[in-house]
């Protein structure tokens, strides 16, 4: 009797550990469903939007004429993250003093060549490039 | 067996599991009063639970306001998971009142942790300077003074506590001491004489030699493009660009000695963070 | 007999009462209890708080309390911890169904985390298991792992086995697949790449993309003009060294465009392939359950 009762309760205890798996698999479906999903395209007509002035909105649109039909078709050579052109209108953007933005940009310029040594800058671990964001 | 044994045994049984029943009874404790809490708190504070161990000291200190290392748990964690305001909350709970001069050294030595973490170096020096406990803590007031970036400071507090002081804290000054600094204007003037010069100053002779060749093709470029068609677009184009990278690499040489400067010191100041910060 | 019963007991009893610890075993099953209930109502920082105190309290089934613990990671996302506990699931039991699940558990973490070849160097242990259900979840993560690390055939293969004896289901894998290795032949790369260095733009038309092409063949169209402008203004010297390593630039740079141009296509129809995999294998455990 006693033998038949663990028996009982094992096979109970292992039926429930069988429910529990099926519920997982219907939870696992739903949790991979994204793992394949390419990623969507950078859209630069948002720098557009943080224009001031007549300056920004002229260099924001000469960026954007840029991105889309020249940058797309060029080679990968910018060896910054963010790329010279991204800084450039960020600075631009963010710089009060316009020759300063310039004379920042025209440095940076002169700073992205392929001799650049390790270890200058950190590492950004999504493009595998030099971090050099533009100063806060 | 006879039927009567049987009976008799079966009654006893009854009799002894409602003992047994009794004594489970009687030594079972509450797996949510204070010092079970605390243990468990522990234990997930140690497998780096943090978030779940926040829970267990929180009732601790409700249980027992009056323990302190419940309240040292609470500011250890928050410190830890970067909740500034929340660890200073803790031991405002903890002491009714803020006023660190009186903090003790091991809740001190948390804030003193606290301070560093969050990059606060000006809070830290009156911290130190207040608390009659660290008065006499040589090793953390050095370190308030390299944190400060004041190295001549830190030799002369240096060679007063010698023997005191632990040896990594002595050779980050003794590193400190023998920093030469480079000058935002000469790399300036360097770079306005010869392009690049002033790059190869700041300790960047790649970004040097690149800017001086880009400067010089572009000057180059726009002379030889006037003395044959002064009138054409080209050379003004080519005369422009030269200027922009001239003027670009003036200004890029004199921030590449302050970055140099600034990435030397930043080096000192994080040795001395980590020193600070290891769980020694 | 019977005079041996009574110090028999009596010896039990002291026993018990040496061994019986602070905390009841009582208590702790209730702990786990409503930790249960929490983890089905969602709470799972509550959950996970709970099965550790039972953990830490010395609950007899510490294998079992790690998955949970673990499974109660997993549903936040906190994709380290979780593969930490499988990992402690694992080293502290002794039955093969755990430590199976505790594998399976670890390379899922693993797969959300994207670390395909890490999950599929945990899974490569496990051929099969005693559970049919252990086995579905095992060949489907296999699957996973493999399409993951672009293994196809063998992806194709752990599919159909996570739905083996359902014939028709089998063959929309096996058409899915027929028609992925079409997609890839289509949308050659290396092709794309080939076309463009032919003629400027070919290989972004190869790829479908119209506009791209277009911007392609005009931009290299006007610095081949500006090209010939130059020498004709200048010199021919001149114009090569100046103008034409520009030209360069953006005809290799088209040519790397249309390759990726046609790696992303691949990729699309990747995901198409992927997620018609996986309604296929979904209606599978309702089937089942309902069964």
């Amino acid at each position: 009797m006693k033998k038949l009762l663990i028996l009982a309760l094992i096979l109970i205890s292992a039926l429930g550990f069988v429910n529990d798996c099926n519920a997982q698999l219907t939870a696992y479906l739903h949790r991979v469903d994204s793992l394949f999903q390419p990623s969507e395209k950078v859209n630069y007509s948002v720098f557009a939007k943080k224009n001031k002035n007549e300056i920004e909105s002229t260099f924001s649109t000469m960026f954007i004429i840029y991105k889309n039909f020249f940058s797309s078709q060029d080679i990968d050579a910018c060896v910054f993250q963010p790329s010279c052109s991204v800084f450039a209108i960020e600075c631009i953007h963010h710089e009060k003093s316009k020759i300063t933005a310039f004379l920042k940009i025209s440095d940076r310029l002169m700073r992205c060549h392929p001799l650049v040594s390790p270890g200058t800058y950190k590492i950004d671990e999504e493009t595998g490039k030099f971090f050099d964001p533009i100063e806060n | 067996m006879k039927k009567p044994v049987n009976f008799l045994i079966q009654l006893k049984t009854k009799l002894i599991i409602l003992f047994l029943l009794f004594t489970f009874d009687l030594f079972s404790q509450d797996l949510y009063n204070h010092d079970n809490s605390f243990k468990f708190g522990e234990y997930l504070y140690n497998s780096n639970q943090y978030e779940l161990a926040v829970r267990e000291f929180e009732r601790c200190v409700f249980l027992k306001p009056d323990q302190r290392d419940s309240h040292l748990y609470l500011f250890k964690i928050y410190r830890k998971t970067n909740s500034f305001d929340k660890a200073i909350d803790c031991y405002k709970r903890f002491s009714g009142n803020l006023n660190f001069s009186e903090m003790d050294t091991t809740f001190g030595v948390e804030y003193f942790k606290l301070l560093v973490e969050n990059k606060k170096y000006q809070d830290v020096n009156s911290f130190i300077s207040s608390n009659s406990y660290f008065k006499e803590n040589h090793d953390l007031k050095l370190a308030t003074i390299l944190l400060g970036k004041e190295w001549k400071d830190a030799g002369v507090y240096k060679n007063k506590f010698n023997n005191q002081i632990n040896p990594s804290l002595v050779e980050i000054t003794n590193q400190g001491l023998s920093l030469r600094k480079k000058s935002p204007v000469l790399a300036g003037l360097f770079s306005a004489i010869i392009p690049g010069s002033g790059k190869i100053y700041a300790g960047k002779w790649k970004d040097g030699l690149v800017s001086f060749l880009m400067t010089s093709t572009a000057a180059f470029m726009s002379v030889r493009g006037f003395n044959k068609n002064p009138k054409s677009f080209y050379p003004w184009a080519m005369g422009t660009l030269s200027v922009v990278y001239y003027s670009g690499n003036v200004y890029g040489s004199a921030q590449s000695a302050l970055k140099y400067n600034k990435d030397k010191e930043d080096e000192m100041v994080s040795k001395t963070r980590a020193y600070i910060l290891s769980d020694r | 007999m019977k005079w041996l019963v009574k110090p028999a007991l009596i010896f039990l009893a002291i026993v018990n009462l040496i061994f019986s610890q602070p905390t009841s075993a009582q208590n702790l099953d209730d702990i786990v209890r409503f930790s249960d209930q929490q983890f089905i109502k969602g709470n799972f920082e509550l959950a996970a708080n709970e099965y550790n105190r039972a953990l830490f309290f010395g609950h007899r089934d510490a294998d079992q309390l790690c998955l949970k613990i673990a499974n109660c990671y997993l549903s936040q996302n906190k994709l380290e911890q979780s593969a930490l506990f499988f990992d402690r699931a694992y080293f502290s039991t002794n039955s093969d169904s755990i430590k199976t699940e505790a594998i399976l558990g670890k390379s899922f973490s693993l797969i959300l985390d994207k670390k395909y070849i890490l999950a599929l160097s945990e899974l490569i242990n496990i051929d099969s298991t005693k559970y049919s259900d252990q086995n579905t979840k095992l060949n489907f993560l296999k699957g996973v792992a493999y399409f993951g690390s672009n293994q196809d055939d063998l992806a194709e293969i752990a599919f159909k086995k996570c739905i083996a004896g359902f014939p028709g289901k089998t063959d929309d894998i096996e058409k899915d697949f027929i028609q992925l290795k079409k997609i890839e032949k289509r949308y050659n790369p290396q092709t794309a790449w080939f076309l463009s260095l032919i003629v400027p733009g070919a290989g972004q038309l190869y790829s479908g993309e119209l506009k791209e092409a277009a911007n392609s063949s005009a931009l290299l169209g006007g610095l081949i003009y500006l090209t010939i402008s130059f020498a004709a203004k200048y010199s021919f010297w001149e114009a090569i060294v100046i103008v034409f390593p520009w030209f360069q630039r953006y005809y290799i740079g088209g040519a790397n465009k249309a390759e990726n141009m046609a790696l992303e296509k691949q990729k699309i129809k990747r995901n198409n392939t992927y997620q018609s995999i996986l309604r296929t294998i979904e209606g599978e455990p309702q089937q089942q359950i309902a069964n």
